[in-house]
């Protein structure tokens, strides 16, 4: 009998494949291009000056995605095609939240930093607005018909030798 | 990484809401003006900065 393998299971890389290429072959290998925090602050500020952009990032803060993810994202991009290392991401990364807050609040845009306790966050109005966006107060609800208990019929003895009624 | 961001935050938006304190200044005979500054005074710097201007323009809107 034909037993039926499963073809995605050789796709998969195998262990330790990544170690077969040559060092230096990824942009994260090679020194960074910005060196010092200064470099990296300045390299992302006028991010800010384009209009698509600010209107993306504004997006993603009205949808509820923390401030301090959408930093983490933009860092790790910027490590991944080899501006500069993690640790100088992660030096600036508290420049980048304060100028997403201040996008964010000339825009009246209700965001989520990343850094609240789990207790104390209130939903948002944008949340609430898109919850209520298509719903109309004229609509009449439909009325709510109790359903009648149903009569419990008596139980018929389940054993083998039980009497049965005829 | 997101992890990471959110304790530093956390930590320069602690040492920056603390009252500063008053550094008194070396009477010592070595310079003071070859000293190397440190990366993360400079980010709280610009975050000071850039909390400054927001204040200004979110009072201006006021």
């Amino acid at each position: 009998m034909p037993v039926e393998f499963n073809t995605e299971m050789i796709d998969a890389p195998i262990p330790g494949q990544s170690l077969t290429n040559e060092p230096g072959s990824y942009p994260w290998e090679k020194p960074p291009k910005l060196n010092t925090v200064d470099e990296v602050i300045s390299n992302y500020l006028p991010m800010f000056n384009n209009e698509d952009m600010v209107i993306d990032l504004l997006n993603q803060m009205e949808a509820g995605i923390p401030i301090t993810s959408i930093v983490s994202l933009i860092t790790k991009s910027g490590t991944m095609i080899g501006l500069h290392s993690i640790d100088t991401g992660l030096l600036a990364s508290p420049v980048l939240v304060e100028m997403l807050i201040s996008v964010a609040d000339a825009s009246d845009v209700d965001y989520v930093i990343g850094t609240e306790k789990v207790d104390s966050v209130k939903p948002r109005m944008s949340s609430i607005r898109a919850t209520l966006k298509d719903f109309d107060p004229k609509l009449e609800m439909p009325e709510v018909v109790e359903e009648e208990p149903m009569e419990e019929l008596p139980k018929e003895p389940m054993g083998m030798m039980a009497r049965r009624e005829v | 990484m997101s992890k990471e961001i959110k304790s530093m935050y956390r930590n320069m938006d602690k040492s920056l809401n603390k009252s500063p304190v008053a550094k008194e200044s070396s009477s010592g005979l070595l310079s003071q003006k070859s000293k190397p500054v440190k990366e993360e005074s400079s980010v709280a710097e610009y975050v000071k900065q850039i909390r400054k201007i927001r204040g200004e323009s979110n009072a201006r809107r006021i």
